[in-house]
């Protein structure tokens, strides 16, 4: 226990007991004194714990030795070191607590308190005064350039002082400034740097400005933040961003694709011969007439369209070309997206699993709730997983027998298999079910309805399968609740792709024998989209409403339910999944999940705010969202893999602007005249050489591994920083409380003389070089220590 | 309205752009969501008149987000010019401003510190976790035991240097291993 403290006579150590701030209750200083007591010492001291303690000692005693043999190490450092006022002193002048926490430690002007105002209580001017005047000293902070004045911003902003000082500090700096300027001339090049400098900042503050009086939904967000806390406002900030990525996706796909093409049609009376009439559920199974519209790949020329003049269009070009810029511009979003968003919660927190206890204490309440019952729930979530903390700790010692072992893992090689079996069992299911519609391919309407059938159970699959899975966690008895949780997102995303690998597969096996496979595929990858709205978004929400009136009017329960951010963020990972396969085959299609996701922003957050309520326990929120970016990323990656072998691989069919190649490839050779002799083939071809191909790899291996050993050795060094500090931690004390014995021997010899420990603590303090003004803000102290006197 | 411009000089508008996280719009903005605007709604008779009035905490603590936390008087105090509470709408501006979107996390985490510091000695030390997890736990009952097992946890993970407390160091190394804590410390305006 007393390891840290050194081993020096404690005896005659001497005790003040202020009423001071620091020690608010009666409980602390009778805590305080049996802790002092327990250690032994003097007897004026156990007069004073008389004075103080009533009759019923002995169950005090017990409870205090409990909370002795905890917290020995602080009790006993708040009663010995922190009440001796030379200590006191001398603590307060440490550099580590006079020097602001985030300015260089080389700028003189930051050698300030960090809550001196408080102590002082000076008036604010004069503090202000205070702080320019030290800011002022500081020659790169006050040159009259935009640099240094950004830099002074910048200072001033971090600077946590109240924002009348930062001003008025400001407006003090900017005299001095001008003042001191004014000899200077700057010259011609400089003044116009400057100039633009300026403009840029104030262009950069107007987009600010405009930004914020559009960011959408900002007033639902809100809502939902102050009644569910930020873990439900998760799933809602990831559908506003896939919603603007959609958005934003449409606008070139539109714009250089499908209005050309609209042009195109009108202008040339070029009308693809749509003898179909439109009827309702073409818009489900997006079939019959829809198949010869801008919504499919189909529907699309190969010719080149003169515009204006000489200017042509190819349109065969402008598809291909728009497309790969707009998967490469989301492929390079997400991944960047998803990296910052991987670094921000698994690389800088090692995954957030140490420090539990502290992170829940600190960063357990959600400041951004606003609601009485939130509040209320809040605090009893953080109750009980503070409750379960403990007891995980206290589980961890005693082991659970072997027959418990084997029953658990033979439970979870069961669940396993039938996961496994499950899978291929609705994998089985797709197939056939594709492959039956596609035997109707001369009867039209028999084709609609098996396509619709089979849209609508692959969505109920997925709808349902999941719930499965959730149940099937529960017998598996995991004790780390994210470890499940993570088991069970990664089942339902195998589901998703068993799903999607099966229709590619089918699609692509049978390329050769349909008219046009790529706008079939498009219009299965439509069906899948538009069922998903109407049975995961639009019919589930009304069997949610449905399920809450029944619970409160029949059952008289309340019927709320806890919103399940896994589920619905995984809706939505499914759906841009099927978006990414099918965007190539349908350029309308961020349309039209846009607007999907438009409705579906509107449908959940009502509701969310009438028919959800908290969660009980907290979510791990940044976690779990870096996870869906990683998904999101991942599925958009196999797609593109997916795409790579389509353009070289697969016979393309004779409709949509590819027709007349054999392969898409052709169009991209055609483009870069690519031809054998040229730079740019031998460039080529040089590297896709085996060799070169193996160095650069070999590279990159060097690479990896150049950095990992880096990364070991910080993290040695980590650690030899980490004994340093406990290690420097511990001098510390003992030099403190070597102080605490020569003041307090000071003190012995005067003992009888004259009973002052001020004059003993003052003499230290001035033969140490303190001045007077060390000692304005000792007065509270004095004063506790006369109430104290009077009490021997 | 327009009354809300005429209020502020140009230049004090410009002053709090600078010096905060907002924007002008932020600050002063005739829609619901500014700060301004928000000051004003908590005692409309009093501010209607003096832009800069001095709301007392009692008055502060009427917005809804403070209202329901636990630590609201804590951050009224911290924010305060006076450290009595009270707050100006310079000082309010500033509370709003540490604890939008924009602020960077060593601003929050050296604010958070502050608000959790219960005594004022700038070290967490037992006393002030114990307060914490008191506030935090509202209604319900820890055992005497389970506390100090909880406050022996904290320090075991955070306390680096084995001094009993945690100084601001060792409590900006929690907050740095935290992903959440940007998005739990944070007031929308």
């Amino acid at each position: 226990m007393d390891r840290s403290r050194p081993s020096l006579p404690r005896d005659n150590s001497f005790y003040i007991y202020p009423m001071d701030k620091n020690v608010n209750n009666y409980d602390e200083i009778q805590e305080s004194h049996w802790d002092s007591f327990q250690n032994g010492h003097s007897s004026h001291f156990a007069n004073l714990n008389e004075g103080f303690s009533d009759g019923n000692s002995d169950s005090e005693r017990y409870m205090h030795s409990e909370w002795n043999e905890l917290g020995n190490k602080s009790r006993s450092r708040n009663a010995t070191l922190r009440w001796n006022l030379a200590l006191k002193q001398t603590m307060e002048s440490m550099p580590s607590r006079t020097l602001p926490r985030h300015f260089p430690g080389s700028h003189s002007w930051s050698n300030l308190p960090a809550d001196a105002p408080e102590k002082s209580r000076m008036p604010l001017e004069n503090y202000a005064n205070n702080i320019a005047c030290r800011m002022e000293d500081d020659p790169s902070l006050m040159e009259n350039t935009p640099y240094a004045a950004q830099l002074r911003q910048e200072t001033l902003r971090n600077m946590p002082q109240c924002l009348t000082v930062k001003r008025l500090v400001q407006k003090r700096l900017t005299q001095t400034v001008s003042r001191r300027s004014k000899h200077k001339p700057l010259g011609f090049f400089k003044r116009t740097k400057y100039k633009v400098k300026m403009q840029i900042t104030k262009l950069e503050n107007w987009i600010k400005n405009f930004m914020v009086s559009f960011e959408l939904w900002y007033s639902s967000l809100k809502m939902i933040e102050g009644n569910f806390g930020s873990g439900v406002a998760t799933y809602f900030r990831f559908l506003r961003w896939l919603f603007l990525m959609n958005v934003i996706l449409a606008i070139p796909a539109l714009g250089f694709i499908v209005v050309p093409q609209i042009l195109y049609s009108s202008n040339k009376g070029y009308g693809i011969d749509n003898n179909e009439t439109l009827k309702w559920y073409d818009f489900f199974s997006g079939q019959g007439y829809l198949t010869r519209t801008i919504l499919f790949y189909g529907h699309y020329t190969n010719k080149t369209i003169t515009l204006i003049g000489n200017h042509n269009y190819h349109m065969s070009q402008a598809y291909l070309f728009t497309m790969f810029c707009l998967y490469c511009a989301a492929f390079i979003v997400i991944s960047i997206s998803t990296a910052c968003s991987y670094r921000r919660s698994f690389i800088e927190t090692k995954g957030g699993l140490q420090n539990v206890f502290a992170q829940k204490i600190f960063c357990g309440w959600d400041f951004n709730i606003a609601t009485k019952k939130a509040a209320e729930l809040k605090s009893s979530a953080i109750y009980y997983e503070l409750k379960e903390l403990l007891s995980e700790i206290k589980e961890e010692k005693d082991k659970k027998s072997i027959c418990e072992t084997v029953r658990n893992s033979t439970t979870k090689l069961l669940i396993n298999v039938s996961t496994v079996l499950l899978l291929m069992g609705t994998g089985y299911i797709v197939w056939v079910l594709l492959d039956k519609s596609k035997n109707y391919l001369d009867d039209e309407s028999q084709k609609t309805n098996m396509a619709l059938v089979t849209a609508v159970i692959i969505n109920v699959c997925m709808l349902l399968i999941p719930v499965l899975f959730g149940y099937l966690r529960k017998y598996e008895k995991y004790s780390n609740q994210s470890v499940a949780f993570n088991i069970t997102l990664v089942r339902t995303y195998m589901l998703e792709l068993t799903i999607i690998g099966v229709l590619l597969t089918f699609w692509l096996t049978r390329s050769n024998n349909d008219s046009c496979w790529e706008t079939s595929l498009g219009q299965e990858i439509y069906r899948l989209i538009v069922f998903d709205f109407v049975i995961s978004v639009i019919l589930s929400s009304f069997l949610e409403i449905l399920r809450y009136l029944f619970k409160k009017d029949c059952m008289g329960q309340d019927g709320l339910s806890e919103f399940d951010i896994a589920r619905y963020s995984f809706q939505l990972i499914y759906t841009q999944t099927l978006f990414w396969i099918g965007f190539f085959f349908s350029p309308v299609l961020p349309v039209v999940l846009s607007i999907k996701l438009l409705f579906t922003w509107y449908i959940r957050t009502f509701c969310t705010l009438h028919l959800c309520k908290s969660y009980a326990r907290s979510w791990r929120a940044a976690q779990t969202n870096t996870v869906f970016y990683i998904l999101t990323f991942l599925t958009l990656f196999f797609s593109i893999i997916f795409f790579g072998y389509i353009i070289i691989r697969v016979p393309i069919s004779s409709c949509g602007p590819f027709m007349g190649n054999s392969y898409m490839y052709e169009i991209i050779i055609d483009v870069l005249h690519l031809e054998r002799g040229t730079v740019f083939w031998e460039i080529v071809i040089f590297f896709t050489r085996p060799g070169v191909v193996a160095f650069i790899f070999i590279m990159l291996c060097i690479g990896a591994y150049f950095l990992r050993a880096k990364g070991k050795a910080q993290y040695k060094m980590v650690k030899i920083l980490r004994k340093m500090l406990v290690a420097s931690a511990k001098d510390r004390e003992f030099l403190l409380n070597y102080i605490a014995n020569v003041t307090a021997s000071q003190f012995q010899h005067e003992k009888f003389s004259s009973f002052d420990m001020d004059s003993v603590s003052a003499e230290y303090m001035n033969s140490r070089g303190f001045d007077e003004e060390h000692f304005a803000d000792s007065d509270s102290i004095d004063d506790n220590y006369i109430t104290n006197k009077k009490r021997y | 309205m327009g009354q809300g411009k005429s209020q502020f000089s140009e230049e004090e508008l410009q002053d709090y752009e600078d010096l905060t996280y907002f924007t002008k719009k932020e600050v002063l903005q005739n829609s619901t969501s500014s700060a301004h605007h928000k000051f004003k709604n908590l005692a409309p008779e009093k501010v209607g008149h003096n832009k800069n009035a001095k709301l007392p905490m009692s008055k502060i603590l009427h917005l809804t987000e403070l209202k329901v936390n636990p630590f609201g008087e804590r951050i009224c105090k911290v924010f305060s010019s006076g450290n009595d509470g009270d707050c100006t709408f310079e000082d309010f501006l500033d509370m709003m401003s540490v604890f939008s979107e924009a602020a960077p996390k060593s601003v929050k985490a050296e604010h958070a510190f502050r608000i959790f510091d219960f005594d004022g000695d700038d070290m967490l030390g037992t006393s002030d976790l114990q307060q914490i997890i008191k506030k935090l736990i509202g209604d319900n009952e820890l055992s005497k035991n389970n506390m100090q097992r909880l406050i022996q946890n904290i320090l075991d993970e955070a306390d680096l240097d084995d001094d009993g407390a945690l100084s601001f160091a060792e409590f900006e190394h929690i907050i740095n291993k935290s992903s959440d804590f940007l998005n739990v410390f944070r007031i929308r305006l």
